[in-house]
């Protein structure tokens, strides 16, 4: 029987070389993406919200349709913005970025607005999400869920 | 020499001063009715301002179902609470909902026991809520989103600090950070 090293042996060191593996597989040419994260649903609620920034690295805009994800029933595009200490979050068709361009996706800012999570989800659990673009192929990438409260 | 010392008495003096006009304009009596009547708590247990009588109170309004604002708040404060040292007993926090149609005692009860800090969450009927936003100088409204029925609301993020006789003296913004929040407050802990 074949002895695997004990780091090996470990199922999370395995585990995060599968979500590094996966997330070096998912940067498109055109597009890299970072700081993805979604916010622990709290306990008994049926919304979250995601975030991440994708850096428009072609010549063309990049523009991002809607994201889905087999963990939640639903996921909008949703900006949001502050007037004398009002937030007020409005649906959007689709978020853009021209050529050399980033769209943020960050707290207190545009967010993924995530409806009904179908499984409990725990800190440090990750989440797949699949984004489609107009005119570029959809990427599939894991995002980690965080507490921040 | 004299005149020397005279002058460096007058400018300790005059910084002292300053500094505690500085205190006085942080601080003011918003002069606004701070009652909330008809609300019940996350024990489903009637709910009135005279309770925490004593105690200052963090008062902010918003919803469970948030994604991202009143998380961010609730956790805010719970780092503002821990860094208020031995005052912290003397700081209540006070959620009030501005979606009772889904936030009954129960669902407040569980949200706000995903934090570390102690809060008591406040819901009721429709028009009692909106009396007290409207005290408060509140915006809401809700506006619909997602599928079946799914909405969300739009909100004021503001803080609102009460003093231990439920006066209102204190607004914090949305961007105040955990530190400025615990300084303000411990101010106006009173310390028996």
């Amino acid at each position: 029987m074949i002895q695997l090293p004990l780091i090996l042996n470990k199922p999370k060191f395995i585990t995060t070389l599968l979500i590094l593996a996966s997330l070096f597989a998912c940067q498109q040419k055109h597009i890299s993406v970072s700081q993805m994260w979604i916010r622990k649903p709290v306990s008994a609620t049926r919304a979250t919200a995601g975030y991440m920034t994708l850096v428009n690295n072609s010549k063309v805009e990049l523009e991002l349709l809607k994201v889905t994800s087999p963990d939640f029933e639903n996921i909008e595009l949703h900006t949001m913005t502050m007037s004398d200490s009002i937030m007020k979050m409005n649906k959007v068709g689709s978020f853009k970025a021209m050529s050399g361009q980033a769209i943020v996706l960050k707290p207190h800012g545009n967010h993924l607005m995530m409806y009904g999570p179908r499984r409990e989800l725990k800190q440090g659990d990750f989440v797949e999400l699949t984004l489609h673009f107009k005119n570029l192929n959809d990427m599939t990438l894991p995002v980690e869920v965080k507490k921040d409260y | 020499m004299k005149t020397i010392n005279y002058i460096l008495i007058l400018f300790l003096l005059s910084a002292v001063i300053c500094a505690s006009c500085e205190n006085e304009t942080a601080f003011r009596d918003f002069g606004i009715d701070t009652t909330i009547t008809n609300l019940v708590d996350q024990n489903n247990k009637k709910f009135d301002l005279e309770q925490i009588c004593g105690n200052v109170a963090w008062v902010y309004f918003g919803y469970t179902h948030c994604p991202d604002f009143c998380p961010a708040t609730h956790g805010k404060l719970t780092r503002a609470w821990k860094k208020t040292g031995f005052r912290k007993n003397k700081i209540k926090t006070i959620f009030i909902t501005v979606d009772p149609q889904r936030d009954s005692s129960e669902l407040l009860s569980s949200y706000i026991s995903n934090f570390e800090m102690p809060a008591i969450g406040l819901t009721g009927e429709m028009s009692d809520i909106e009396s007290v936003a409207k005290r408060y100088g509140i915006y809401f409204e809700r506006v619909p989103f997602g599928k079946n029925g799914q909405y969300g609301v739009n909100h004021t993020t503001s803080v609102y600090l009460l003093d231990s006789g439920g006066k209102l003296r204190y607004i914090f913004p949305y961007k105040a950070s955990a530190n400025k929040i615990a300084e303000i407050t411990k101010i106006l802990v009173p310390l028996f």
